[in-house]
């Protein structure tokens, strides 16, 4: 079997893939799988190990050169493009995958000869891709203004039923030797070189036994020097950064694919999501990363416009102790907060509803336990209830709030009055800011959403009220597993529930306890 | 056709005028050769049309620059070819010199049939164009395929309406004002796709 994957992506992006190209190659172990990605980023083939068989490039400069120069001939570009086309329907792929959720390689795919497109690619005049709840939930999430709770990396793998968990943080190391990676490619995302020389200043006089070296590319070396003594700098390519991290306890990083290769290779990181950046779009993908967030209104900003404040405010809001705080709880293996195990429970309920049925009650129960804090569970778990039956009434609202569809579709127009009580739910939906998840937002989109005829605001509130009462009974489900599992604890820690050393009576010796079992 | 002169520069090199105007800078005319050479950057294909001979300064720049890069080079004015050949005789096998006076002959030509057929990259050195300005701009765009007029040859494989294409700009053209036309075409769907590809590179 051949297998071509498109990857049209930044070099961060392509590294960030790297668990879905695992997660391809551990499903098609035998197949061939080809790799398409741009010309300038061809380092990746340094960093995919045994992923990919065969690495296709792209020559994206030299085609919009091509398209630009007027010494190209009009047409030059149009035939590279043709002969990457030729030379890969030469290939008789099996299978083509686009990993870029672009219309470009939407395009490129739709010219490709392969009998199976899973992605994007446009036919006969629309674009085409996959069909299944998790694409859904990531063009709504991600085109929308409610935020996913899943991972850019997660939402993919599964939309190409490629399921990928965040890459298991590497086992502790013994160095004594923090990372940091200052300068990314946008300067809206940088925390600043005065932030990173006071924290440097920190952790030497906190941590005596750490020694923090700065990371850099040769073309940021002058900048870095304003800031640091060229001893402290680590001045490498891709292939040694990899050394480097491997060897280093801890990484401090904005958003830049160093942060990736990290990721990849299980180092721990602490990550300040700045500027543009999204921790769920382009957040480090690996287990306990650290993700400082700014919380001013104008973050996340757009990538290609300028920073709109008269200072750089999202640097400015994450203050040093905050970050060396997390590098303390990093450093000392502090456990995941509670409010992160708030968060794991809203993941496990549209998990279960995206996956549709593939993944079993029993596999998210044992997730969620592997991950719940010992001390306050119980309050989380009381809070998840609280707003459970804060959605069912709402849930209930609307429906008694929703016109019949026999009175609507004898309607050629609806006034706004008609409409008010379904309006009034949605406005309280919104103002609480108690859906944080995002439960409601089908709801809410359908009343703003244009029709037209009346009768299809019905149908569009009622799919949503579907959607709402599938994903309220999974909540449910998943309360009172954990509940009755924490309630069980509860007894046996009482001494409720134990066998006595003897067995029972009635029983007989049968299910005697075998004294020698109990010492195993 | 213009009077063509040669004189001799302080280097002993022959460097030619049209009508007074120098071809070549008269000081350093190798040093304005090779920077221009220079600023090329890495030549995409190994057989490079460039348009306009001059006092040919530039064209033996290039070929001192790019060892394995073929030249043919068109011109209009027969009476410099002579003088390059003697100056640069070690270039006798390397540079091809096509001489064009009328662009209706070009289309014609067998040269212009082997750019169509190679979509060959194609170099201009204005400062050695001369009174041929015009003429020569008008050739570039013909052989870049960046005129309206000969549009209709580069994309002749395509089914192109060609009416449709009468309301653009006689030069300078860019795939983006032919999209539409292409969309708007018989071409098959998925040369209608590299297309799409394009447009979203220009964007």
């Amino acid at each position: 079997m051949k297998i071509l994957v498109l990857s049209l992506l930044r070099l961060g992006d392509i590294i960030q893939q790297e668990p879905l190209l695992r997660a391809l190659r551990e499903k098609y172990p035998e197949a061939q799988i080809h790799l398409l990605v741009n010309r300038q980023f061809a380092q990746v083939e340094k960093l995919m190990h045994g992923l990919v068989d065969r690495y296709i490039h792209f020559d994206r400069e030299m085609i919009q050169r091509g398209l630009g120069e007027s010494g190209f001939n009009i047409m030059w570009s149009f035939t590279q493009v043709q002969e990457l086309v030729n030379s890969l329907n030469a290939e008789r792929y099996d299978l083509a995958l686009n990993f870029t959720h672009n219309k470009l390689s939407g395009y490129l795919l739709g010219a490709l000869e392969v009998p199976q497109k899973k992605g994007l690619y446009h036919a006969e005049g629309r674009f085409r891709g996959l069909d299944n709840r998790w694409i859904r939930y990531f063009n709504e999430r991600f085109s929308g203004s409610q935020k996913s709770l899943f991972h850019y990396v997660e939402l993919l793998g599964s939309s190409f039923d490629l399921p990928v968990q965040p890459q298991a943080k590497g086992e502790k190391k013994r160095s004594k030797r923090i990372l940091f990676q200052c300068l990314t490619s946008n300067e809206k995302k940088n925390w600043g070189l005065e932030h990173f020389a006071q924290l440097k200043r920190t952790i030497e006089v906190s941590l005596v036994d750490y020694k923090v070296q700065i990371l850099g590319a040769s073309f940021e070396k002058e900048t870095l020097l304003q800031a640091f003594a060229e001893k402290d700098l680590l001045i490498c390519d891709l292939n040694e950064a990899r050394r480097h991290l491997q060897e280093s306890a801890l990484l401090v990083t904005g958003d830049t694919s160093i942060k990736h290769l990290a990721a990849q290779l299980g180092t721990p990181i602490v990550e300040l999501v700045l500027g543009s950046s999204d921790a769920t779009k382009t957040g480090a993908f690996v287990q306990g990363a650290r993700i400082l967030t700014t919380q001013v209104p104008c973050a996340p900003c757009g990538h290609s416009s300028a920073c709109s404040q008269p200072s750089h405010l999202c640097a400015q809001d994450i203050s040093v102790e905050k970050v060396f705080e997390s590098i303390w709880d990093e450093l000392s293996d502090e456990k995941l907060h509670m409010q992160q195990f708030g968060e794991s429970l809203e993941k496990a309920t549209w998990k279960t509803y995206l996956d549709q049925g593939k993944t079993s009650l029993l596999t998210v129960m044992q997730g969620l336990l592997l991950e719940q804090p010992k001390k306050g569970s119980g309050e989380i778990l009381s809070h998840f209830a609280e707003r459970t039956a804060l959605y069912q009434q709402w849930q209930q609202r609307i429906e008694a709030a929703l016109p019949s569809r026999e009175l609507m579709s004898q309607k050629q127009s609806v006034q706004a009055s008609e409409m008010a009580d379904l309006v009034l739910v949605a406005q309280e939906i919104v103002r609480s800011k108690k859906d944080e998840a995002g439960y409601f937002q089908g709801f809410v989109e359908a009343l703003i959403a244009r029709y037209t005829q009346p009768v299809q605001i019905v149908d569009r509130v009622q799919t949503a009220l579907q959607e709402q009462g599938e994903l309220l009974t999974i909540r449910e489900n998943i309360y009172r597993h954990l509940q009755s599992l924490s309630r069980e604890g509860a007894y046996y820690a009482k001494g409720i529930g134990q066998l006595p050393i003897s067995g029972f009576e009635e029983a007989g010796k049968s299910i005697q306890r075998n004294p020698e079992n109990a010492e195993l | 056709m213009s009077m063509i002169t040669f004189s001799e520069n302080h280097e002993s090199s022959l460097i030619a005028f049209e009508e007074g105007q120098a071809l070549a800078s008269m000081h350093d005319p190798r040093g304005e050769g090779l920077k221009w050479a220079y600023s090329l950057g890495v030549l995409p294909a190994e057989h490079v049309i460039v348009v306009g001979l001059g006092a040919g300064f530039h064209i033996a720049a290039l070929a001192d620059v790019d060892p394995d890069v073929r030249i043919t080079v068109v011109e209009s004015r027969e009476s410099l070819i002579p003088v390059f050949r003697s100056q640069f005789p070690e270039l006798e096998d390397r540079v091809e010199i096509r001489v064009v006076q009328d662009a209706q002959e070009l289309f014609k030509s067998e040269l212009f049939q082997e750019i169509l057929n190679h979509r060959s990259f194609v170099l201009s050195f204005h400062e050695c164009w001369g009174q041929q300005s015009d003429f020569f701009a008008e050739l570039f765009s013909h052989l870049t395929g960046r005129s309206l007029e000969s549009l209709k040859y580069h994309f002749q494989e395509f089914g192109i309406n060609m009416k449709a294409l009468y309301n653009l700009p006689r030069h300078n053209l860019s795939i983006n004002e032919i999209a539409p036309m292409v969309e708007a075409s018989t071409m098959a769907d998925n040369k209608k796709q590299i297309f799409r590809v394009l447009g979203e590179l220009v964007k």
